[in-house]
């Protein structure tokens, strides 16, 4: 006897790929939930409805920590967040996975390149200070 | 206090005769005083007052009794007694009393005496007429003046009043006047029934030269024209219930109260209308009689509301079908009762007597009495009271079906609401309804299934389905005040109303029966559960309709109640729009893979079903296939991947057979799983082996194998060891294709082993048996040949077996006991 498999429609489940290594047959990560609002990636952040592309997330590159797009942007959008990751205190910065530029991450990148700006000018100035006392 | 009259009193009341007097009168007073007594004697019809007066007599209606015309000396002694009129009032006082002793004393020997039981009305009349004959011509010679005539008239009647009314038979007590009527009463109505209403049940043998025109008014002279008429209402009222207990009980499937009213406008009303013309007070108008007319009309409606409420809750059950019988109860309900229709005409304002005044005004009938009390309110209520008390009886018990109660709770208010647009009483009859439903457990199970289920073979609640396609217009019904009180079209709640009716609340079906929980969440919760599935089931990615059903479902909860399945269908949307493009992209090769992708979080009712039993091992090339599709959603879906979910779907299997035979399935993965590992595969494989080959639970391989077993595709060699039923396959085909089911059924018999071993030979069975049905007994021989000519070659070659291998089947087949044998020769076994 010979079986053909004509058609096969299957059941998947997306998920955000988190961890570097990419493993797939995990199903660890399920549980992991954005610092900020506690809700699970694959979720949303508490302003949106869809999961997944209307509701992204952004990976941490300079820590280890992951949020919802949403979720960072609103916390980088406040000036006391310094531009650090609200977990670590670390200078937050993001793996620019996506080759195509969203009109959201670009946001995301003025925010972060907007703290930048505003820590390296607080260094220059307490550079010029410390050599104008120096200089005295 | 009676006394009878004598000449002492007549001279004592009689002046002497003046000069004049005399001088115009040859007699003395003491004399004329004599001869007018003598005259007048007895006071009371002779006839009636023989000792051996009877019943015979009685019947034998002899003519009534006449005072002779007196003579000239008699009339001119009159004349001087009675000269003006003190004399003639005087006179009749005492003339009274004597004449009272003599009819009480005729009455009271009668009653003692009378088998009255023997009696009918017109002895009675006879003896009236007898009576009244006798005074009146008594009296005409006495020329009294008007005046004395008429006390004269007064004191007679009411001697009829009180010895045939009032008068009760010395049984009864005088407590039981008031209760009973008078024999006299009961013959009356008897008559009235006989004669007027035409009752020829009553006495098949009416007589019909009675003179209907002289008995009444004969009865009204003696002034029972009330009584006539009460005993015609009564009367009147007792046709017309039964008219409708005979002609209305448990008939609601269409009009009926043009047929009462016609009934009462030619068999009641003529009748009455007629007598009353007679016995009644006023001189009656057309106009007036019409307020009689409408009396009875309303008395039959009545009448039918009460049968209504007895039967209420079959009403209730009958609905659609007893649709007319509700509406008619919502115009006996409804129409006014009250008596502007009389004041429609000016000239007749002051008539405000009627019908129903005349009722309630007889206080010695107190049945009719209750007809006043029947005001619509109380039978308003009391419909409410019968209705409730019969659902706690019937419906509301530990044992009721919930899908029958929800049944009659639509049927409740579709019905209340045509008994009462307005509602009130719908209000109050689902509340012991709502609370009762409150309490089943299955309750929002079965509505979810209702209202989304449109088949109606399937939904015993598709009035629900039905209800939520009417919803169109109806827009979102969010329960807020603020809603409320901008309602420009508020009117004030009936008064019957309950202080927290609101009609919206109980009117609309979907409305009343969600109500019934505090909370729409149980309800979304079971939608989304029941969604859910449809959309797993769901092998087209059409969403369709379930998002217009989703849509009607949002009118009725609220538009924003649904996020959990506006993401379930938009996943299924999203799915279908990926596979077109990521297909495209790996090419069309077979098999065709495509898979519908699940946002994890949000399919709760789904995933949580699933198992570590669920993720079995897919047959390789599918396995291939999905993970060039992630790596194909990976890279077109930056940042994501994708976990099959191997026990979800449906695949489409094409098998086919040595003998070039094809079969294709529709079957669950696990089940394709399973067969697939019989690819090419001729050795059988044990359970344990799949099990361990596909990471799948030694339960499910085995279901799986027994689908298989029981398609006919795969053999059962022992319980754990299965093989590809190569032959087998071949044959099932063809019994499917030519034979009717119940070979193949008799073919998956217990006995596997010896079945398995004429497997082959069963082809033969269905000729076998047309053969032998047509000729009941054949040897061996014939058998053979027969079968050898009647059988297709492609269906069986005769040469691949020899004849004892036949034999053997053909006894097999006695032990089977389907066939028998007789003298060496094979019949079917009866
Ligand atoms: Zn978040
Ligand atoms: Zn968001
Ligand atoms: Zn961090």
């Amino acid at each position: 006897m010979k079986v053909k498999i004509v058609e096969w429609h299957g059941f998947s489940t997306w998920h955000w790929k988190l961890a570097a290594d990419g493993d797939a047959n995990s199903s660890a990560y399920v549980d992991e939930l954005c610092g900020i609002c506690r809700v699970a990636f694959d979720g949303t952040c508490p302003n949106c409805k869809y999961p997944g592309d209307d509701c992204p997330i952004v990976l941490g590159s300079g820590c280890t920590h992951n949020f919802h797009l949403h979720c960072i942007v609103k916390w980088l959008e406040q000036d006391t967040s310094k531009g650090l990751c609200p977990m670590c205190r670390q200078i937050f910065t993001y793996k620019e996975s996506y080759p195509d530029m969203t009109e959201e991450l670009a946001n995301l990148k003025t925010l972060i390149d907007g703290h930048r700006v505003m820590r390296e000018r607080y260094t220059e100035d307490n550079q010029e200070f410390e050599a104008f006392e120096e200089e005295t | 206090m009676e006394t009878p009259i004598s000449k002492d009193h007549i001279e004592w009341v009689i002046p002497k005769p003046t000069l004049n007097d005399l001088s115009s009168s040859s007699s003395d007073i003491d004399n004329d005083i004599d001869l007018m007594l003598n005259h007048l004697q007895p006071y009371f019809p002779p006839s009636l007052l023989q000792n051996n007066f009877s019943v015979n007599q009685i019947k034998s209606r002899l003519a009534p009794d006449k005072v002779s015309d007196p003579s000239q000396r008699v009339r001119a002694a009159i004349r001087s007694c009675l000269k003006d009129e003190t004399n003639q009032l005087e006179f009749v006082r005492l003339y009274q009393n004597s004449i009272s002793v003599r009819f009480n004393e005729f009455f009271a020997n009668f009653y003692n005496s009378m088998p009255t039981a023997q009696l009918v009305f017109l002895d009675y009349f006879h003896i009236i007429k007898t009576i009244t004959t006798y005074y009146n011509s008594s009296l005409i010679h006495l020329n009294l003046s008007p005046l004395a005539r008429n006390l004269c008239t007064r004191n007679i009647n009411s001697l009829f009043y009180s010895n045939l009314i009032i008068r009760q038979n010395s049984k009864n007590s005088e407590q039981s006047q008031h209760q009973e009527d008078t024999y006299f009463l009961q013959s009356l109505r008897e008559f009235l029934d006989v004669y007027v209403f035409k009752n020829t049940l009553a006495n098949p043998f009416s007589d019909n030269s009675v003179n209907l025109i002289d008995i009444f008014t004969t009865l009204i002279s003696i002034n029972l024209n009330k009584d006539i008429n009460q005993l015609l209402i009564q009367l009147s009222i007792q046709k017309i219930k039964s008219f409708i207990i005979a002609n209305c009980s448990g008939i609601w499937d269409k009009p009926l109260l043009e047929t009462i009213t016609e009934f009462i406008q030619n068999e009641i009303y003529p009748n009455f209308s007629i007598i009353a013309s007679y016995s009644a007070d006023l001189n009656l108008t057309n106009s007036v009689n019409n307020v009689y007319l409408y009396d009875l009309i309303k008395l039959a409606q009545l009448e039918l509301v009460s049968l209504r409420i007895k039967e209420i809750y079959s009403i209730i059950l009958y609905y659609p079908n007893s649709s007319d019988g509700l509406y008619e109860l919502y115009q006996c309900l409804s129409t006014k009762f009250n008596h502007h229709h009389y004041n429609q005409t000016p000239d007749q304002s002051h008539h405000s007597t009627n019908l129903i005044n005349d009722i309630t005004n007889l206080s010695n009938f107190s049945y009719l009495a209750n007809y006043s009390l029947k005001s619509q309110a109380y039978q308003r209520a009391k419909l409410v009271d019968t209705f409730v008390d019969l659902c706690h009886k019937n419906l509301l018990h530990s044992g009721a079906n919930t899908v029958d109660v929800i049944t009659t709770y639509t049927k409740t208010i579709k019905s209340f609401l045509i008994i009462d647009p307005k509602g009130v009483l719908l209000d109050k009859v689902v509340r012991p309804i709502r609370r009762y439903l409150k309490t089943r457990e299955d309750i929002i199970i079965k509505i979810v299934h209702g209202l989304l289920d449109d088949d109606e073979s399937s939904n015993e609640l598709i009035e629900l389905a039905k209800e939520l396609r009417r919803a169109k217009a109806k827009t979102s019904k969010k329960r807020s005040v603020v809603e409320d009180s901008l309602d420009m079209n508020w009117v004030p709640d009936p008064i019957d109303a309950l202080p927290d009716f609101k009609k919206g609340k109980v009117s609309d079906i979907i409305e009343s029966l969600i109500s019934i929980f505090d909370s729409n969440e149980i309800f979304i919760n079971e939608f989304t559960k029941l969604f859910g599935q449809r959309l797993v089931n769901l092998h087209n990615y059409d969403v369709t309709d379930i998002e217009e059903r989703l849509n009607l479902l949002k009118l009725r909860f609220g538009k924003n109640e649904f996020t959990t399945l506006d993401i379930m269908i938009k996943d299924i949307k999203e799915s279908k729009v990926l596979n077109k493009k990521l297909t495209a992209r790996s090419g069309i090769q077979a098999p065709n893979f495509h898979t519908s992708i699940l946002s994890h979080l949000f399919w709760p009712t789904v995933l949580e079903n699933l198992s570590e039993n669920d993720n079995f091992n897919l047959p390789p090339e599918i396995n291939i296939k999905f993970e060039a599709y992630n790596s194909d959603y990976t890279s077109y879906m930056k940042g994501r991947s994708l976990k099959f979910l191997p026990s979800l779907g449906s695949v489409k299997i094409e098998l086919s057979f040595n003998n070039k035979i094809t079969q294709n399935f529709e079957v669950t993965p696990d089940r394709a799983a399973i067969i697939s590992l019989f690819d090419d595969n001729s050795s059988e494989l044990s359970v344990d082996f799949i099990s361990k080959k596909l990471n799948m639970s030694p339960y499910m391989v085995s279901k799986g194998l027994s689908f298989w077993v029981k398609e006919g595709v795969l053999l059962e060699l022992t319980k754990t060891l299965f093989i590809v039923n190569e032959d087998d396959a071949e044959e099932d085909v063809l019994h499917s294709a030519s034979i009717p089911s119940a070979a193949t059924l008799a073919n998956s018999g217990s006995d596997k082993s010896i079945n398995l071993k004429f497997k082959e030979l069963e082809v033969l069975w269905p000729y076998l048996k047309s053969m032998l049905e047509n000729i009941s007994y054949l040897k061996f021989e014939r058998v053979k040949t027969l079968l050898k000519l009647t059988v297709p070659k492609d269906k069986f070659d005769f040469g691949t077996i020899d004849d004892s291998k036949l034999e053997d089947y053909l006894d097999w087949l006695v032990d089977e006991e389907k066939l028998e044998i007789t003298q060496q020769s094979y019949k079917l076994k009866e």
